[in-house]
């Protein structure tokens, strides 16, 4: 499954069948601003992929084309060949903000996913204990979101969209409003919980702009960078878990990661 | 002075401080190093410290920090199995020692027995909710309390 370390200048790798594929992406506002142009990008099965740009170069934009939230100006996204025009209960967002609806339990909070998809009072229960129970929340089932910290708090949304079975999961920056320390360890567990529990999940593809957390998780890194947004560079990140930044390939990694994000010549970032 | 669990401290702090030691300082840091590691203020760095040395999981000495046998086990277990260990640890610890001898309780009959007990931590403006949320954070967690309406409930 893993490939030998490599470090290519653009997209393009053959892979044969893939879980998540955006292909040919351009992409403008409707002010005529060009946002993307030509973006590929390719999610493998059991792949963590991480996507790196300056900020203000569309991340968060290109993560809603790629679950079908925002349609693009031409190119698609193909979910197992299949191609997404709407959104689909298989490719769930993780949000950068921590979105949990105070009014609501954890359970509550979590079973709006399976409820959402017309799933029966009492099977969505199940469900969302279940996926409360993979994240480690047993027991906070009647608790409001006010009784819990940040990282806690996390969880529970990472919870519900567990909950909805997804094939993909698609973060947004989901430890950005967490302090670093708490942030690791949530990153460490999170890992964890993703690929070790027994779901359908398939891969994961995690928007940040924190390098080393992406080098921590990730397999394989897309750089965008320019204006219009290309996709400038592929990084297959081949380091042993768990990942230490004290690991020589780490900071010759960060080093062709920082290279490829340098400003664009000549024209001014958003 | 009984020690106590720090109301600053959280799970996935102590997870991160014990990954950060383990994989990134092979077990043993300087505090200041650490500091500057994790891009964190000594303040917001101290809590987790000190929970998580009298919980057993690291040795503080003298600005040196190390991991124990029973920290390395505890990141490479499973929830269920860390969950188990984080139970243990806390039971010589406030405010679980006192809740264990009340069985069940609302937080003002704890916060009560606390203060009979000499146990000053929670004697603050903010005492009820962050007794609240030490219990939830490291209690529930833990599977050492269950929560029942305004009750918290030691489980067998």
């Amino acid at each position: 499954m893993r490939n030998p370390a490599n470090l290519v200048g653009g997209v393009g790798s053959g892979q044969p069948i893939s879980l998540l594929e955006s292909v040919n992406i351009h992409f403008s506002y409707e002010n005529g601003y060009k946002v993307f142009e030509n973006i590929n990008i390719s999610v493998g099965q059991d792949k963590f992929v991480g996507i790196v740009g300056p900020s203000g170069i569309g991340k968060s934009t290109l993560l809603r084309i790629m679950g079908g939230f925002l349609a693009p100006d031409s190119g698609a996204t193909y979910l197992m060949g299949k191609k997404i025009t709407k959104p689909t209960p298989k490719v769930v967002f993780v949000h950068q903000s921590i979105i949990t609806f105070p009014w609501m339990t954890a359970l509550e909070n979590v079973m709006l996913s399976p409820r959402s998809m017309k799933v029966p009072q009492s099977e969505a229960e199940i469900v969302a204990m279940k996926a409360l129970e993979d994240v480690g929340l047993q027991g906070f089932e009647e608790l409001y979101p006010k009784e819990m910290s940040g990282g806690m708090r996390q969880r529970v949304a990472i919870a519900r969209a567990l909950a909805a079975n997804p094939m993909v999961l698609l973060m947004d920056e989901p430890f950005s409003h967490l302090d670093e320390l708490t942030a690791e360890g949530l990153r460490q567990d999170i890992y964890n919980i993703l690929f070790r529990v027994d779901t359908p999940l398939k891969g994961v593809v995690l928007v940040s702009h924190n390098l080393t957390e992406v080098l921590e998780l990730a397999d394989e890194i897309y750089i965008l960078n320019n204006i219009p947004a290309t996709v400038v560079g592929k990084l297959v990140v081949d380091i042993p878990r768990p990942r230490s930044i004290r690991n020589p390939k780490f900071s010759e990694y960060l080093d062709f990661l920082y290279t490829k994000l340098s400003p664009p010549g000549g024209k001014k970032n958003e | 002075m009984a020690d106590v669990v720090d109301p600053n401290s959280r799970i996935a702090d102590l997870i991160g401080l014990l990954y950060v030691l383990n994989n990134m300082f092979d077990g043993k840091a300087d505090l200041y190093m650490l500091e500057k590691e994790m891009e964190v203020d000594l303040d917001e760095l101290m809590p987790i410290v000190y929970t998580a040395s009298m919980m057993g999981f690291v040795l503080f000495e003298t600005g040196d920090l190390s991991i124990t046998p029973l920290g390395r086990e505890l990141i490479k277990s499973s929830i269920k199995t860390r969950k188990e260990l984080i139970k243990k640890s806390l039971k010589d610890l406030e405010p679980f020692k006192t809740a264990l001898s009340l069985g069940e309780f609302e937080l003002e009959n704890l916060l009560e027995a606390l203060q009979e007990r000499g146990v000053q931590t929670f004697n603050s403006p903010t005492g009820h909710h962050d007794v609240e949320l030490t219990l939830i954070e490291w209690g529930i967690y833990s599977g050492l309390l269950r929560k029942d309406g305004d009750s918290f409930i030691v489980k067998s």
